[in-house]
């Protein structure tokens, strides 16, 4: 393995995990911003950026020079559940651009718990 | 006109962030919120000053530089032209010697050198390099154009080539707006602060 493949394996760690984490409190901040007295339209305009920009992130991981290095990296490390990972999140995305938000009582019944508790992303084969 | 902002300070709950901004504490980049991607390499040090000011100006994230920086990253909706609004100061504390540059990926677009330029507390310095008491700087402030080729923007906090000897460069507010074109009042651009 070469060291720009760990490199860019380490960034793809901290992005998912990083995602993860905003998913979660980030779901607290929208009902947060309700409570604070900013509109329907404004919170889900937020909520919209921000499932633009989780796709975003996620989009980084495809990229051709990001995919050869992290497979690479992935590969050395004996990493099992990246892709499970990665596929959860990105289901986890899908279902908040997908729900309804056009009420308060629809941005407060958003409730993604699952994603607010991290698991070890890394699961080496003999760990 | 779309634009995106920056508060930076100590605690979340310590003042209310206006519409399309957002608080900054300790987040490495990677992190979203409020519908934009940011974050420090290294966060520096973080303080909540006073919640009575402006929302923008009640904290700071500050640096003791010798030769040496921190380095903040927003990724952009689009490139183009924007205007940046910026506060470099402090509430409590008069700054001697400070600096801040701003890039578009790696190329320079605003150098705020203040190496020899002392910002009184209770003021800061704006993007058109003009200082402003706290009272001044919401009604007052001015940008500075910049275009961008890329949709990365990174905001150094110090100087890894301008020696600040251990003094601290303060981060108050960044706002990037997309400049529509048209010239607004409220733009210097970048040229005349010798820049670009």
């Amino acid at each position: 393995m070469k060291l720009e493949d760990l490199i860019v394996t380490l960034e793809a760690v901290r992005n998912l995990g990083n995602l993860r984490k905003d998913i979660a409190s980030n779901v607290a901040d929208y009902k947060r911003r309700l409570a604070n007295g900013d509109s329907v339209t404004n919170v889900q305009a937020v909520i919209d950026a921000d499932a633009a920009e989780y796709q975003r992130r996620l989009a980084w991981h495809d990229e051709a020079d990001v995919a050869e290095e992290l497979a690479a990296g992935i590969a050395a490390l004996g990493v099992e559940d990246y892709e499970d990972e990665k596929q959860a999140l990105s289901d986890a995305v899908s279902a908040l651009t997908s729900a309804p938000k056009g009420s308060r009582e629809d941005i407060e019944a958003l409730d993604i718990k699952s994603l607010a508790t991290r698991k070890t992303l890394f699961k080496p084969k003999n760990g | 006109m779309a634009s995106f902002g920056y508060n930076f300070r100590g605690t979340d709950t310590f003042v209310t962030d206006g519409a399309n901004e957002t608080y900054v504490l300790n987040e490495v980049y990677p992190t979203t919120r409020g519908g934009s991607t940011f974050g420090w390499d290294d966060p520096p040090e973080r303080d909540d000053r006073n919640a009575s000011l402006d929302r923008r100006l009640a904290g700071a994230h500050k640096h003791s530089s010798d030769l040496s920086k921190r380095t903040f990253r927003a990724d952009l909706a689009t490139s183009g032209a924007k205007v940046l609004h910026l506060s470099v100061g402090d509430a409590d504390n008069d700054r001697n010697q400070q600096v801040v540059r701003i890039l578009d990926t790696s190329t320079q677009v605003l150098l705020l050198d203040l190496s020899a330029t002392s910002v009184p507390a209770g003021s800061s310095r704006d993007a058109s390099n003009v200082t402003r008491t706290d009272a001044n700087w919401p009604s007052q402030e001015v940008g500075a154009s910049a275009t961008f080729a890329t949709t990365i923007l990174y905001l150094e906090l110090g100087s890894s080539s301008i020696d600040m000897n251990g003094n601290y460069s303060s981060l108050r507010h960044l706002n990037i707006v997309d400049d529509a074109g048209g010239g607004p009042t409220t733009v210097k651009r970048l040229t005349m602060l010798g820049v670009g």
